[in-house]
């Protein structure tokens, strides 16, 4: 069962960012570049996504012996709340677009 | 040297904070050392660095503004805590700015303003009481609202003072006092019974 969140702007960026591959897991700065987020506003983001369920997270560690990484991915009902939102935020947008005189 | 204060200060912040949210500021300081450029490193760090503020700030509201067993306390609590405490600011304010004007010795002085200020902290204790759902501050503060009101009535009254401000202290007193008083803000006053059990 998710918890609901609020699905702001920068919400939808970071949603629409792990879409594209809902199954892979995502490093933090690749969502940043990804969605043009600062850390300040990109991990709350990650933060409250993880605690209501739709995000799963875990410690990496590189194949070169550097740093563990903290990496993100869907968790399943995740994924198809993110999928939905996303479709519906689209489909908005669509209808929204201006028509050409 | 700027980036390694700000990792000091990051792991730092992270040390004092819950496991859960100390996680996140470990993966901020983890993913920085993959940022090429040093600009960026920094403006990574520093937004970590508003992240951990912002998670001590918000554990902190919330453990003042929560009972023991994590519920928010009920708006009109924390209004009437946040009122007292401001109130006893305001006295302690008006207190310090009236120490130039003390011609007297200060070994006179000092009892009679020590005590003009242990006074004026009595809101504010009262304040914090509220704060902790405890009862004995609840009757401190109706008590406190009735006779600050009934005083600001009496300088209306007798024109010692413009009507206006006194009007909405009184207005504010009257609201602490209807809160305070309605039985939703009682129960969560009134401690749960402990049930003994003698085996």
């Amino acid at each position: 069962m998710l918890d609901e969140v609020r699905l702001s702007q920068q919400t939808m960026l970071v949603l629409e960012a792990l879409v594209q591959k809902p199954q892979d897991w995502t490093h933090g700065y690749d969502i940043a570049v990804r969605t043009g987020l600062k850390s300040g506003t990109l991990y709350p983001v990650l933060m409250r996504l993880s605690q209501r369920g739709w995000l799963e997270s875990r410690w990496e560690q590189p194949e070169n012996n550097g740093r563990p990484r903290h990496v993100y991915r869907f968790t399943s009902a995740g994924r198809k709340r993110a999928q939905a939102a996303v479709a519906e935020r689209k489909s908005i947008s669509r209808v929204a677009k201006p028509c050409p005189a | 040297m700027l980036e390694s204060a700000l990792i000091r200060l990051l792991n730092r912040l992270a040390a004092h904070l819950p496991e859960d949210y100390s996680m996140w500021c470990e993966a901020i300081v983890a993913e920085s050392a993959v940022i090429p450029e040093n600009i960026d490193r920094l403006q990574w760090l520093w937004g970590g660095v508003s992240v951990a503020i912002k998670a001590h700030a918000s554990i902190r509201i919330r453990s003042i503004a929560s009972d023991s067993d994590g519920r928010w306390l009920p708006a009109e609590v924390i209004v009437a805590g946040a009122y007292q405490c401001l109130f006893s600011v305001v006295l302690l304010g008006i207190i310090v700015f009236q120490l130039p004007r003390i011609t007297e010795p200060w070994t006179d002085a000092l009892p009679a303003v020590a005590i003009c200020a242990l006074i004026a902290s009595i809101p504010s204790v009262l304040g914090f009481g509220l704060f902790l759902l405890d009862n004995a501050a609840r009757w401190g503060t109706l008590v406190f609202s009735v006779a600050h009101a009934l005083l600001a009535w009496h300088r209306i009254s007798t024109g010692v003072t413009r009507p206006t401000l006194p009007l909405i202290r009184i207005a504010f007193d009257a609201f602490i006092i209807a809160a305070l008083m309605r039985t939703a803000i009682i129960q969560r006053f009134t401690p749960s019974r402990v049930q003994l059990k003698l085996d």
